[in-house]
């Protein structure tokens, strides 16, 4: 299933939740996954509970503190 | 982009806005105004603690109010053992939710987890119906959904609901496909038009969805009738209210934490005026006498003290409960290789004698799903390279293969040997069914020859499974994985 977490588009498998998509993000990124995870919005800035399923090319947004827009 | 984002985040706060609409502003209000409260809670997942609160603030509604409905917009199963290893499994959800007096639940895809024998059980024992227009059963079959509902006030004013039930992209909702035998489904945004006559047929026209809020926001594209969509699945909690194509789409996180309320204004035939906003259930005072009692009945629930089967001598160590829980893991079909990581192995020792549901869950307490995917041989060497380096010592514990990790001067794998059961190597280029965690899925990198997909059974279950049909379980010295330095 494809997704989107802070414009950074990758695979993860179906049945997925939000918090396994978080995880996945910072896995596919190489950076550490953190032990309490950040909280997530929609593209309407709709809150993402961490159980919450996930949808099919659904856009999932995190704040990340360092992370000034771009990926390298 | 990172304005883009930075502005999602701004307008994400906890504080919840509310949404007004009116389609008479300035207008005066007619004498025959009938006011309607609509509630509404969605995904519950058997959270039941919640409850004494929840109906006291519903009462507390109920006594400012002559109209009010009361709906679940699906997923009231799975997630509390309390509920899921009941004797007859989420009668106590719907126990509650009878107390509640529901007035109808759209079905979603967790209601089909206990299989559907037990979902017929609980539809005849709950005082509400079970919506949904995309789910299909069947003449002869006993399992019926109504895919709309009016409801008639005493005043005589018609609500009508609609529903639709989300569908993955195998076109099943999301639950283990061997639970959905007999029954086919139809898209959502497909059936929807369908039933555009129900507009005309009642004054207020609720589409009760378990289709997440994305999705939803499509209905709205096909589908703009509804004066609200009160939706589900996608545990979205709407802080910022707002219409899409004119219509309301509003959701409540999940676990009975937060419920939406609507108040209508109903004249002349039709909605003139809709307030909407979350709630924050767990800021309410009151507490309902009745629930109260049952909730903790149901807590002190003999049923997780339960004996599923014995441990023949104490399985202690990560090498032994690794061994046990991977060993279950791979019992579910199709699954021939099962690997479990040392951090999701949460007490040290299952003492000799009973083992108990509880014990289980001390064990295995995240809730964690069992995760397929087709995996080579090189894929497998991988994960648990990837895996060793991570601390540079053993931290997944497999079944269905024995390895040996070789590692370099500095304590890194290099390589891994891999052995099935009978001694042979595995072979290059084959794919093996191979299961892991939900958190080692998401969380550790390995290279993968399929997307993967979720069993939807947590790994717990498969462990209560597992014990119970084995009765006597001994791990004695079971070591599956080992290190060697070249």
């Amino acid at each position: 299933m494809k997704l989107f977490i802070n414009q950074i588009e990758f695979q993860i498998y179906r049945g997925a939740k939000v918090m396994d998509a978080v995880r996945a993000y910072y896995t596919t990124t190489r950076q550490d996954v953190p032990a309490i995870l950040p909280p997530a919005f929609d593209r309407y800035g709709n809150l993402l509970e961490p159980d919450g399923e996930l949808l099919p090319e659904q856009r999932v947004f995190i704040f990340e503190p360092q992370f000034d827009g771009r990926h390298d | 982009m990172a304005d883009m984002i930075k502005n999602i985040l701004l307008l994400a706060t906890l504080v919840f806005h509310s949404l007004t609409i009116s389609v008479q502003a300035g207008t005066p209000v007619p004498a025959d105004t009938t006011t309607l409260v609509l509630l509404s809670v969605n995904d519950m997942h058997a959270r039941i603690d919640q409850f004494p609160q929840f109906i006291s603030l519903v009462d507390s509604i109920r006594s400012e109010h002559e109209h009010v409905l009361l709906f679940s917009a699906g997923d009231m199963f799975t997630g509390n053992p309390v509920v899921d290893q009941y004797p007859e499994k989420g009668y106590p959800i719907i126990e509650l939710m009878n107390i509640a007096r529901f007035d109808a639940t759209a079905t979603g895809n967790h209601e089909f987890d206990y299989g559907q024998v037990t979902l017929l059980k609980r539809m005849k024992q709950a005082e509400f119906p079970f919506l949904s227009a995309n789910i299909h059963t069947t003449a002869d079959s006993p399992l019926k959904f109504r895919p709309y509902h009016i409801i008639t006030l005493a005043n005589g004013i018609k609500v009508g609901l609609i529903s639709f039930i989300q569908l993955n992209e195998a076109g099943l909702p999301d639950s283990h496909p061997s639970r959905l035998g007999g029954i086919t489904f139809t898209d959502a945004l497909a059936t929807a038009p369908a039933y555009a006559f129900l507009r005309d047929s009642c004054e207020v026209f609720v589409a009760l969805t378990h289709l997440g809020f994305e999705t939803d926001v499509k209905l709205t594209e096909v589908f703009p009738f509804p004066d609200i969509i009160l939706g589900g699945h996608t545990h979205t909690l709407v802080t910022n209210p707002r219409t899409f194509n004119n219509v309301p789409v509003m959701q409540a996180g999940s676990g009975l934490r937060h419920a939406t309320i609507a108040v209508l204004k109903v004249a002349n035939g039709k909605v003139t005026h809709l307030e909407t906003r979350n709630l924050d259930i767990r800021t309410h005072s009151g507490f309902n006498a009745e629930a109260l009692a049952l909730v903790e009945k149901y807590n002190d629930n003999p049923e997780l003290n339960q004996v599923i089967g014995t441990a023949v001598a104490d399985i202690a160590g990560s090498d032994e409960l690794g061994s046990l829980i991977t060993d279950a893991m791979a019992s579910v079909a199709p699954l021939e290789i099962a690997f479990q990581n040392k951090g999701g192995i949460r007490t040290d020792n299952l003492p000799k004698g009973d083992i108990t549901i509880k014990d289980v869950f001390r064990l295995d307490p995240f809730g964690n799903e069992l995760i397929h995917f087709m995996l080579s041989l090189d894929d497998i060497k991988s994960l648990i390279i990837n895996a060793y380096n991570r601390e540079k010592s053993i931290d997944l514990y497999p079944s269905g293969i024995t390895y040996t990790v070789i590692t370099d001067p500095e304590g890194m794998a290099a390589d891994v040997e891999i052995r099935l059961p009978d001694g042979s190597q595995p072979v290059p280029g084959k794919l093996y069914h191979t299961g892991v965690s939900s958190y080692v899925a998401s969380s550790y990198t390995f290279s993968r020859s399929s997307e993967g997909e979720s069993l939807y059974i947590i790994t717990a279950q498969s462990l209560i499974n597992f014990i119970r049909n084995k009765k006597l379980i001994d791990y004695s010295g079971t070591k599956r994985a080992f290190v060697r330095q070249p």
